[in-house]
């Protein structure tokens, strides 16, 4: 969760994680994205793919403007996507593309909760 | 200019309201400064944040990874690309290979975005080792190391 204060505008990010652990697949998850940008300025199209790792695909696209008219500054973004799928335990990421220029990634484990009772 | 990611992270959070509040420092945007102003404003630097909601729309599964596609960023804080670089995705077996066709490096890795990010730090170290060897390099590392200079740029 990105909290902001009001007072000076800080954001206060709770609750980060790497790794989703689930009793069960597929799965929605909520989450927020957040990143920060900086040496922007100009117009911007923006794209964040998120992208099942094993097979490569595109599960969830999304796409945003926005113009940045300084460049000393450095901007924060925080997105809300709908539920965010996970059809089966593996590694997701979100890539960034600006103006159709690969930006960076982040990504994050999906596992299956262990069952109780130890090795068989 | 090309963007550099300063972080991105997520975080498991509740579907509630619509954030609604644009700029964190809008009572600078209208200031004029003077160069040193400038210069601490460009050393400190201000934040602004914007929220954004997406709305769920149907979308065609498609491949994740281009062949070809540009990287904006070399994940070496202290380098700034000043334009894009061509990547080219390829695969052997089991490990995907990133080219960087202009200096004829490459990135390897498990998955494409991984030889990318093998890659960007593969053309980072390039940069730093011709540098510091650039007074000994034979003419076609010299080459290199021009064309480098052309395209990185230090902080």
């Amino acid at each position: 969760m990105a909290i902001r204060e009001e007072g000076t505008g800080k954001d206060t990010l709770v609750g980060i994680f790497d790794r989703v652990i689930s009793k069960e697949f597929p799965i929605d998850q909520n989450m927020t994205i957040y990143f920060r940008l900086a040496n922007v300025i100009g117009h911007y199209e923006f794209r964040i793919d998120y992208v099942q790792v094993r097979t490569d695909k595109i599960l969830f696209q999304a796409r945003f403007e926005r113009d940045f008219p300084e460049i000393f500054c450095e901007y924060s973004f925080r997105l809300r996507p709908p539920m965010v799928p996970i059809p089966e335990p593996g590694q997701y990421e979100f890539r960034l593309w600006a103006n159709g220029h690969y930006v960076g990634r982040r990504r994050f484990i999906a596992e299956k909760m262990p069952k109780k009772g130890g090795l068989l | 200019m090309i963007p550099e990611l300063g972080g991105i992270k997520f975080t498991p959070d509740r579907p509630a309201c619509t954030f609604s509040i644009p700029f964190a420092n809008s009572d600078l945007r209208d200031t004029k400064f003077t160069p040193g102003q400038e210069k601490f404003l460009s050393e400190t630097k201000k934040s602004i944040t914007f929220p954004i909601d997406i709305e769920p729309e149907s979308f065609e599964i498609q491949q994740a990874t281009p062949q070809r596609f540009t990287i904006s960023t070399l994940l070496d804080d202290r380098l700034l690309l000043q334009m894009p670089l061509e990547v080219e995705i390829e695969r052997e077996n089991e490990t995907y290979i990133a080219k960087c066709g202009v200096f004829e490096e490459f990135g390897y890795g498990d998955d494409p975005m991984t030889s990318v990010i093998d890659l960007q730090q593969t053309l980072a170290e390039l940069y730093w080792t011709l540098k510091e060897e650039q007074n000994r390099l034979g003419p076609y590392l010299i080459k290199i190391w021009n064309r480098l200079q052309e395209v990185i740029l230090e902080r």
